[in-house]
């Protein structure tokens, strides 16, 4: 499996490569929306600060965001969804390999090409917003471990959101959906501290958070050792549940286009 | 049934030995030693109908109808190792659809599939690992990089030694003269060498059977002779057993002596190509020239016509289409009645026969019974 693994990501990254702009562009919604929302807190921080935050915080928040967005996000509804809109799922169905180890290296590949755009582009942009760093060694390793499990999380749960295409031409309208609540309780229009007190106690219960804002939030220093803890652990149960939704998905789905042909 | 293969000339090419996976299927098998069975086999698919308009369109959203469409309807046929079966139909036949459940992209709504033992559609991968399907119109190869770097992914994916690839890659390479293809990517070669890359990224493992699903769909004429020509070396060298559908009648006279036809999803015939004629359309061609005499009527075809029906008439020449069964006694008052110049009796071409019994002629004239 991890030969195979290794032999997709190599001929992924060699496809991708073949699309150097379109790549280019696609790295950038990992960058320009997080941008927007930095400018806009940093306006209103402005020389003081809102609920606490200071402007060099907002900074060193979404500059660490763009990066773990990158690193998390998912491209699945745009890889697996359109091949089994197009059919093209058939022959990937007659190898003996799940085909989602192929998507799995299509997301790892492009997101270790990507990172050679979105890196830099971060390193530019720090200096000009003049960040400030509240964080620790300790704090910034614990965030970096926390971007695998939220990476396969998103992975996971893209992929099934993706396996919706068995059923519905429209699979993409549910990745709309997701995308919101991404966008929502994700941390991205604002950390997750700012938002009102109802929405704080939804992204805690919901994945949404664990999947892109906490590891943001624990290599910012935000977070306290007990908090952290208590973001591992609900890491681990809801990549849990998202690989029993994408197996569930899968084995309904796989059996539904077999019903209905392709 | 046509004969099979000795299993021992597959066994004696070397990349069959070298395939740790063909094994030869013992005989207390509950698959009777065919490679392919099918029992009662159908598929029935359920279809959202809609009719066209706005209206129709907005009711769809609250109260949707759907339609059952019995797309393979009770078909049973078996293919021995080393078979090259031609499987004959329409579109919309159900050819595709019984490839598909062969090959384990598709559950039977009722039916057994056993295809090397196996039950496909729990796609083992011991199955998936001693099978191939090559789709004229869906290909597996990835469009961005040289199609000798898909060929690597088959090779990990299908855990291939380097000798075993190396070998088969050579084989394929003489075979299909891809040399010069192996470097370019596959969205830059044209439709017939992206489909030698395709079966030859279909062969690498050396399946056991092949199914086939219009390979040869848009090619030129000297592509499709070509890609013809190397499927049947390929089962000559290997033994596999092949399933194919084609369009080209061409195709299935070099490659099958056994068909299989299936109209609306029923099996119409199963059986020897040479035999296909007599059993479907039972019926010769009678091509009469007369003598240019004072006597001959001045018009051929009409002194022709009571004894058969008219095929053509073309350059004096009368193409008259009788009963077989009629065709000696007919020939003999032609001759008795009429200053015949030349008289020749044939079967009707391939291309004909299977013409009419998808346009529904033939099951009109003749009793279609499965040759088993």
């Amino acid at each position: 499996m991890i030969a195979a693994f290794r032999v997709f990501f190599t001929t992924q990254w060699a496809s991708f490569l073949a699309y150097r702009v379109m790549f280019f562009l696609y790295s950038m919604w990992a960058i320009l929306p997080p941008l927007i929302y930095l400018a806009v807190w940093g306006t209103v921080a402005g020389g003081g600060n809102v609920a606490g935050w200071s402007r060099g915080e907002f900074v060193v928040y979404y500059l660490t965001f763009m990066v773990v967005n990158h690193l998390t996000g998912s491209i699945e509804i745009h890889t697996t969804g359109y091949e089994i809109r197009m059919g093209d799922l058939s022959p990937r169905l007659l190898l003996p390999v799940h085909p989602a180890l192929r998507a799995l290296a299509s997301n790892v590949g492009f997101k270790t090409i990507g990172l050679f755009i979105v890196a830099p582009s971060v390193l530019l942009l720090a200096p000009l917003f003049k960040p400030e760093f509240n964080t620790s060694p300790g704090m910034f390793f614990l965030g970096v471990l926390a971007v695998l499990p939220a990476a396969a999380m998103q992975f996971l749960w893209g992929y099934s959101i993706a396996l919706l295409a068995f059923w519905t031409t429209r699979a993409d309208a549910v990745s709309q959906l997701n995308y919101t609540f991404l966008f929502l309780l994700s941390g991205e229009v604002a950390p997750i501290a700012l938002l009102p007190e109802g929405l704080r106690t939804l992204a805690a219960a919901l994945p949404y958070r664990y999947m892109l804002s906490f590891p943001v939030e624990v290599i910012t220093g935000q977070l306290g050792g007990r908090q952290i803890l208590l973001g591992f652990v609900m890491q681990g149960l809801w990549l849990g549940a998202a690989w029993l939704l994408m197996r569930f998905t899968w084995q309904r789905g796989v059996r539904h286009y077999a019903a209905v042909g392709g | 049934m046509a004969q099979a293969r000795n299993m021992n000339e597959a066994t004696a090419h070397p990349l069959a030995e070298q395939n740790p996976q063909h094994e030869p299927i013992g005989s207390s098998d509950p698959d009777r030693g065919a490679h392919v069975l099918i029992q009662n086999l159908s598929k029935v698919y359920r279809v959202h109908e809609r009719e066209a308009g706005l209206k129709a369109s907005l009711g769809s959203l609250f109260r949707r109808k759907y339609r059952d469409v019995r797309a393979v309807n009770d078909i049973s046929f078996e293919v021995a190792p080393g078979e090259v079966v031609g499987f004959l139909g329409p579109n919309g036949a159900g050819k595709t659809t019984t490839l598909k459940m062969l090959s384990g992209l598709l559950f039977p709504s009722s039916g057994t599939v056993r295809v090397l033992g196996h039950e496909p559609f729990k796609r083992e991968r011991s199955y998936l690992g001693r099978m191939s399907m090559v789709m004229g119109n869906k290909g597996q190869l990835q469009w961005d990089i040289p199609a000798g770097d898909a060929f690597l992914v088959n090779k990990v994916v299908y855990k291939l030694s380097d000798e075993q690839f190396r070998t088969a890659l050579g084989e394929l390479t003489d075979l299909l003269d891809l040399g010069p293809l192996l470097k370019k990517q596959v969205r830059s070669l044209s439709l017939g060498e992206r489909m030698k890359c395709e079966l030859a990224a279909a062969l690498l493992h050396q399946p056991q059977v092949l199914f086939l699903d219009e390979p040869t769909i848009g090619l030129d004429v000297t592509m499709q002779a070509r890609i013809r020509s190397f499927i049947g070396e390929y089962n000559r060298r290997t033994g596999a057993t092949v399933l194919l559908t084609s369009h080209y009648m061409a195709d299935v006279v070099a490659l099958c002596k056994r068909v299989i036809v299936i109209h609306q999803g029923r099996l119409l015939y199963d059986g020897a190509l040479d035999a296909l004629s007599g059993k479907i359309a039972p019926f010769k061609l009678l091509t009469v020239q007369l003598e240019d005499t004072v006597d001959t009527p001045a018009e051929p075809m009409d002194a022709l016509a009571p004894y058969g029906e008219v095929q053509r008439n073309q350059d004096g020449q009368v193409v008259l289409r009788v009963p077989r069964a009629e065709a000696a006694a007919v020939t003999a008052r032609l001759l008795a009645n009429l200053p015949v110049a030349d008289l020749s009796i044939e079967d009707p071409p391939i291309e004909d026969v299977i013409d009419q019994v998808f346009s529904g002629n033939a099951l009109a004239e003749a009793h279609v019974e499965a040759a088993r």
